[in-house]
């Protein structure tokens, strides 16, 4: 019994590592992505061991320095260090990148698959509901969110930050899950799970969902890149994360701006930071649709 | 004026002299110092791979055939067999993955296989026409169909606007489209499929080439509509003295018209000859096979339909003897030998080991046939489904302009089916009977009528009472491919609608997995299988075991074996004949193969534009059909005897399926029928009794 | 014609109401209040009842559903209420500032469709290849650079390089219009590209698909030279998705100058947006919103046009 059980646990392994291999050598940019990803996760998580500094501390004596074996990427106007406060400024833009692109995307892949399936009142509705938000710019209502709601943190996660990321996301989800639910429900084996006289619990929990992982999979990288980006202008903007907290958007906002002539390296680096964040997330989700959307398949 | 001038070029000479110049083309050839002896298009050796995730795959391994000048060549063979593949790499238009790595293809001297793009370009179109399979994705939806064919015109002839569009206008008259002044302005989505192909026939003929590929030109069109498109098709070619290659896995489609056919299975010739020849004697077991699993409509009833057992190779693992030996009843030893084609005693080419021993007779394929008896209804036993009167209208908008219309899907349909009765739902597509299937299944609300399931009203039933209702009912899909989850093994698909239901839990339901793959054919391990590890067929019979797993009454087959080969669709239908036997099963089986309908259906059903036409007890439909557009339709199917095609008159057949969008007044089969007049324009005709269980809904059946 | 014109028009009203009851709400849910910013900022010391007077003479001690009625009864006749800062009608606030955030919209969009079409029809024609793979890096790094960073960095560029600055002031088109253009044209990059980045990658893929359906087979079939064949058969039917691509991404242009508008010190509705925000000046920001909203449904409508337009099967 054992015996077996190890045996397909192995199996299990070894699949997953040649579809890891495969994937990496038909998707060489996705795979760069995932690894530029991994590397930031990791900065994130051992943040504390990774980065030469305390993000916080202020040193006066050392205001505005230019790049140096010290401070690889110099100083800002408070004498802290750029590069630990970009270690440190990576654990608030995952977090909040993938709690508020993972909550937009349930909320809308849920209004989605139920639009989708039940169609008719329900699913004219929230089309109506998905139009109106959608009408309206998705920085102009995540910053309207973000001012109104204020701030709302648990432990270091602003949640009505998260909400005014997620939201304004939210139903761009809905669409796309919504799109690609309905083809689902019009496939002859959902008819044939209704003609089994299944719930509609079952048909949609067991039988579309499972097939939406396509679709969700690739749509999550495309949505942490959008919240991250998100993130950093909202911060910009001063209806973010606020002082003194490491944020790469926050970075780049205030002083920074009147500054940058005289000091580019508080301005090249925390926005290079956002950029590379974010391009290996699209890589990462481009390479995932080409692999699993075959439509795209060439 | 020489005498392969086509008829309908005569008029034309006076107004444009440039037109007249294309009937010297036979001319221009000999001056080139070929003979007419040679053929037109000699492809030797030819191979082609594609590269796929699981490797090189032959596609074609070594296809070697002639097409000679003013000759019709039909390329049988099912899916896979790699007939497509041939000609779209005569016409350099294989996919990217695809590499033509030996073999010639001389045409005219020249070959194809090695021709320069720019020569390539001059030769497509101009001396050599294409015509696809789906009309309704061939043509460029948003340029209009006078510059579509126009374009062919303009590119190759040179010709001018006015030139081209006058040219253009015969072409029209020409492929038979009515009103062709108007409809040259006119996009591809104004057309209806019959239409667009002969659009297409329009572009592939437009330059007057040597040579015309077909690729399953008609596999996408109604019955009714195939045979004039074939007619059509042929018949301008033999005007124009060009050669016809038509790919087809229909045998039937070609008894009329070719002079040769090759047989193609796995990538290679099975066999080629002259069409009666093969036809009628033919020397390999894969054309004796496929000849008999076809179900005909000019043979009597069988028992069993002849079968194929198994299914064609991998192409990635094909056998180096004969591909066919694995599903040969007959093979032997040399079948493991690489074969080639040699000569037979009827002077075709055969690659069968054992032709000899056909040509003697010592050899044949199956058994003889039995006669059936189809099953009477008991009369005294309550019907297991009755459906009365069932109406399904829906609201649509054909665009912005035109305003809400009703569409009459279904209108007015009843029928009731017997415990163990088979009853079939014969029609052209777009006539309803999927539909009123879907309505029964209650996947569609019914707009009124009522439908009576084991007794128990379902009409309206929601919830549990609809829950409970549907075990006594199941249905099978027409696609394979798409109705089996692609995310649940074999084993769950079929299992859990019976630990749903609490027909069986637990290890007993495996029991019973394992019994009902057995029972369709399959092996019990395949429960651990995912459907895409399965073939079309094989998922077909686990779509039926799936429907048995609840134990149903009555099983609704939705064109259930449409889309598959028809060797494949032969083991199928005996399938669902077995079953019913054994298991006492009601089908409501819709289809539009009135020779499919024929060998499993006790009565039959025609429906035409959401009404019954006709409803008869299966022989005395098939021998004395009333209603003209049930003779239409038995006249229309193909069967595969050049004899017997040769003869058959299809003068009555005309028009296709009038639009459900705009239905015509009074009778909507008037518009084509031969015995109509005004009466039948005014009001739709009822059903009415003219024989034993015999009903008609034509006021002038008997004119 | 007229009826999809008509019905258009009846969701367009449907989605305003829509957009007007949202934000509405959404303001008054807030927690800040326009004139405790407005009077105790710079920590002022004010009375309450000085407090209480203002906000009846603006109208907040109303109950809500009275405020709305008012607000809404307004814009039945375009009038938008005056901004609770400067007290200046809204209409007027927005109107004096759309002028350059449109001259940058469009500006953009002509720098996003001249840099898309090449880049999208030469990366599908070149699929797989080391250039298909630059473009697609190209986009992706479009899409992925915060516009407001880019703009800092092209700013830097051109301080470092040519010693050029954004002038502080807006200069007016009559005034200066070399100087007029020249303040346009560095945001207009920064979000052009980011918009030439969706549409090059929306015409790739329509292009491949294109190139993978019937008629285009049909066409080489014709003996038509590839060159024909792509542009004939292939662009025209791969540019419509671009096209109702190219519009949606139009209508949100004027959302992602809200940010880059900030950096280059432009006096456009981006900015007054942020201010209205930082204010809490909720007629502004209610008008702002809708003004956001039928710009998107205004283009919206005009793309659905142009299809119906291109395409004959919606004719």
């Amino acid at each position: 019994m054992s015996d077996a059980s190890t045996h397909t646990h192995m199996a299990t392994h070894k699949a997953l590592s040649t579809t890891l291999w495969r994937f990496a050598r038909r998707q060489p940019l996705g795979a760069a992505g995932a690894l530029l990803i991994l590397a930031f996760i990791i900065c994130g998580l051992f943040a504390p061991w990774v980065s030469p500094y305390d993000p916080f501390d202020t040193n006066f004596s050392a205001v505005l320095e230019g790049p140096s074996r010290a401070h690889w990427f110099g100083t800002d106007s408070f004498g802290r260090d750029v590069l630990s406060r970009i270690i440190y400024g990576s654990r608030s833009a995952l977090a909040l990148g993938v709690t508020a692109s993972l909550l937009g995307a349930a909320i809308g892949g849920l209004i989605g698959v139920m639009a989708a399936y039940y169609g008719g009142k329900f699913d004219t509705l929230t089309q109506r509901l998905i139009d109106i938000i959608l009408s309206i710019p998705v920085i102009v209502l995540a910053l309207v969110l973000a001012a109104v709601l204020g701030k709302h943190e648990i432990g270091a996660l602003d949640l009505n930050l998260v909400l005014a990321i997620a939201i304004p996301n939210a139903p761009r989800a809905a669409r796309i899950i919504r799109s690609a639910a309905l083809s689902i429900c019009r496939m002859p084996y959902i008819e044939a799970a209704k003609t089994a006289g299944f719930t509609d619990m079952r048909i949609i929990l067991g039988h579309i969902a499972p097939n939406l992982a396509a679709p969700a999979l690739v749509l999550v990288p495309a949505f942490v890149a959008q919240a991250i980006l998100m993130e950093s202008s909202l911060s910009f903007l001063g209806v973010g994360i606020v002082e003194p907290a490491p944020s790469w958007g926050l970075m780049l906002s205030g002083v920074a701006v009147s500054l940058f002539a005289e000091a580019p390296w508080t301005v090249i680096f925390p926005g290079l930071a956002i950029s590379v964040t974010v391009f290996a997330f699209s890589l990462l989700g481009d390479a995932l649709r080409d692999e699993l959307d075959p439509k795209s398949r060439s | 004026m020489p005498v392969w001038m086509p008829q309908t070029y005569i008029g034309i000479q006076k107004s444009t002299c440039k037109i007249l110049f294309l009937g010297f083309r036979v001319p221009e050839a000999r001056e080139a110092g070929l003979s007419l002896d040679e053929p037109l298009l000699a492809i030797k050796n030819l191979k082609v791979e594609f590269a796929s995730e699981r490797g090189i795959v032959r596609a074609l391994d070594g296809v070697d055939f002639e097409i000679g000048r003013s000759e019709i060549v039909a390329v049988v063979g099912e899916s896979g067999s790699g007939k497509s593949v041939t000609a779209l790499s005569l016409m350099g238009l294989l996919p990217r993955t695809a590499r033509v790595t030996a073999g010639q293809a001389v045409f005219e001297g020249r070959d194809l296989l090695k021709m320069s793009s720019a020569d390539l370009c001059a030769t497509r179109g101009r001396d050599i026409g294409m015509i696809f399979q789906d009309p309704m994705t061939s043509l460029n939806p948003t340029l209009t169909i006078g510059f579509q064919i126009g374009e062919t015109l303009r590119e190759h002839l040179g010709f001018g606007p006015a030139e081209s569009r006058a040219r253009t206008l015969e072409l029209l008259k020409w492929v038979g489209i009515p009103d062709a002044e108007s409809r040259l302005d006119q996009y591809p989505h104004q057309f209806s499929g019959g239409m667009r192909q002969r659009v297409m026939i329009a572009i592939g003929l437009a330059c007057q080439p040597k040579l015309l590929i077909a690729d399953e030109p008609t596999t996408a069109l109604d019955v009714t509509v195939q045979a004039q498109i074939l007619d059509l098709m042929s018949g301008l070619v033999r005007k124009l003295g060009a050669s016809l290659l038509i790919i087809t896995h229909n045998l039937g489609v070609v008894a009329r018209y070719a002079d040769r056919v090759v047989v193609m299975y796995s990538g290679r010739i099975a066999e080629r000859g002259e069409a009666s020849a093969v036809f009628n004697n033919p020397r390999h077991f894969y054309t004796a096979g496929l000849l008999n699993s076809a179900p005909r409509l000019d043979a009597p009833v069988q028992d069993r339909l002849e079968t194929i057992e198994g299914q064609p190779p991998d192409p990635a693992n094909r056998p180096e003897g004969c591909a066919f030996a694995p599903r040969c009843p007959h093979k032997i030893a040399a079948c493991t030998q690489k074969l080639s084609l040699l000569p037979t005693d009827k002077g075709t080419l055969s690659a069968c080991a054992r032709q000899e021993e056909i040509a003697a007779g010592h050899l044949h394929w199956g058994g003889k046939a039995q006669g059936a008896e189809p099953t009477l209804a008991k009369q005294d036993e309550p019907a297991i489904l009755t459906v009365d009167n069932l109406v399904k209208h829906y609201m649509v908008s054909a665009g912005w302009r035109s305003p809400m219309r009703i569409v009459k899907a279904v209108d007015g349909v009843s029928l009731s089916i017997k415990p163990g009765q088979t009853i079939g739902l014969v029609g052209e597509s777009g006539c309803g009977k999927s539909t009123l299937g879907r309505m029964i299944l209650r996947l569609d609300d019914p707009t009124s009528g009522r439908i009576m399931i084991g007794g128990h009203d379902a009409t309206h039933a929601k919830g549990d009472d609809l829950r409970q209702l549907r075990r006594l009912f199941q249905v099978v899909f027409q696609d394979p491919y798409a109705s089996l989850n692609p995310r649940k093994t074999i084993g769950e698909a079929i299992g859990e609608p019976m630990r749903v239901h609490g027909i069986a839990k637990g290890a007993k339901a495996n029991q019973r997995v394992a019994e009902l793959l057995n029972q369709v054919g399959l092996r019990p391990e395949m429960a651990d299988r995912f459907p895409h590890q399965m073939s079309g067929g094989q998922r077909q019979r686990i779509g039926i075991a799936r429907a048995l797993a609840m134990q149903p009454k009555l099983i609704i087959c939705d064109e259930a074996v449409s889309a598959l080969d028809v060797s494949i669709q032969a083991q199928v239908v005996n399938l669902l004949t077995e079953l019913k036997r054994s298991m006492n099963l009601s089908y409501l089986f819709i289809a539009h193969d009135l020779a499919v309908v024929r060998h499993i259906a006790d009565e039959v059903l025609v429906m035409y534009l959401g009404r019954i036409v006709e409803r008869a007890p299966r022989d005395r439909l098939y021998a004395q059909p009333q209603h003209p557009y049930t003779r239409m339709l038995l006249a229309a199917a193909p069967s595969p005897d050049p004899q017997r095609e040769k003869a058959r008159s299809q003068a009555a057949l005309v028009g296709e399926p009038p639009s459900p969008f705009a239905p015509p007044p009074g009778c909507a089969f008037a518009p084509r029928c031969p015995l109509a007049n005004e009466e039948c324009r005014r009001a739709p005709p009822v059903l009415r009794q003219t024989g034993p269980d015999h009903h008609v809904a034509c006021l002038r059946s008997e004119a | 014609m007229t009826r999809y014109i008509l019905s258009s028009f009846g969701q367009f009203l449907l989605t305003l109401v829509g957009v007007a009851i949202l934000i509405f709400l959404l303001l008054r849910v807030a927690p800040g209040d326009v004139v405790e910013v407005k009077m105790r900022s710079g920590g002022a010391v004010v009375s309450a009842d000085t407090i209480a007077r203002e906000r009846t003479r603006l109208g907040l001690d109303k109950p809500l559903p009275n405020q709305f009625v008012d607000w809404m009864s307004g814009l039945s006749h375009f009038d938008l209420g005056k901004s609770m800062w400067t007290e200046r009608p809204v209409v007027e606030e927005i109107s004096t500032r759309i002028g350059i955030t449109l001259e940058v919209a469009v500006l953009a969009l002509v720098i996003g469709l001249a840099v898309a079409l090449p880049l999208g029809i030469a990366s599908a024609l070149s699929n797989g290849s080391w250039l298909d793979q630059a473009i697609r890096v190209f986009s992706v790094a479009g899409l992925s650079a915060p516009p407001f960073w880019l703009g800092m960095l092209l700013l830097l560029a051109l301080l470092l390089s040519i010693g050029w600055q954004p002038p502080i002031k807006t200069i007016s088109w009559s005034e200066n219009p070399i100087g007029h253009l020249s303040q346009l044209i560095c945001p207009a990059l920064v979000v052009g590209w980011r918009l030439s980045a969706t549409i090059a990658r929306m015409l790739r893929s329509s292009l491949l698909d294109v190139l993978n359906e019937d008629y285009v087979r049909t066409a080489r079939s014709k003996g038509l030279p590839e060159r024909l064949v792509i542009i004939r058969h292939a662009l025209g039917n791969a540019l419509l998705p671009a096209i109702t691509v190219a519009g949606l991404e139009f209508a949100f242009l004027l959302g992602g100058l809200v940010v880059t508008e900030q950096v280059f010190n432009l006096n456009g509705v981006g900015r007054l947006l942020v201010q209205a925000v930082g204010q809490s000046d909720f007629t502004l920001i209610q008008g702002l919103v809708l003004m956001f909203a039928v710009f998107f449904m205004v283009v919206n409508f005009a793309v659905d046009l142009l299809y119906a337009v291109l395409d004959p099967r919606l004719r």
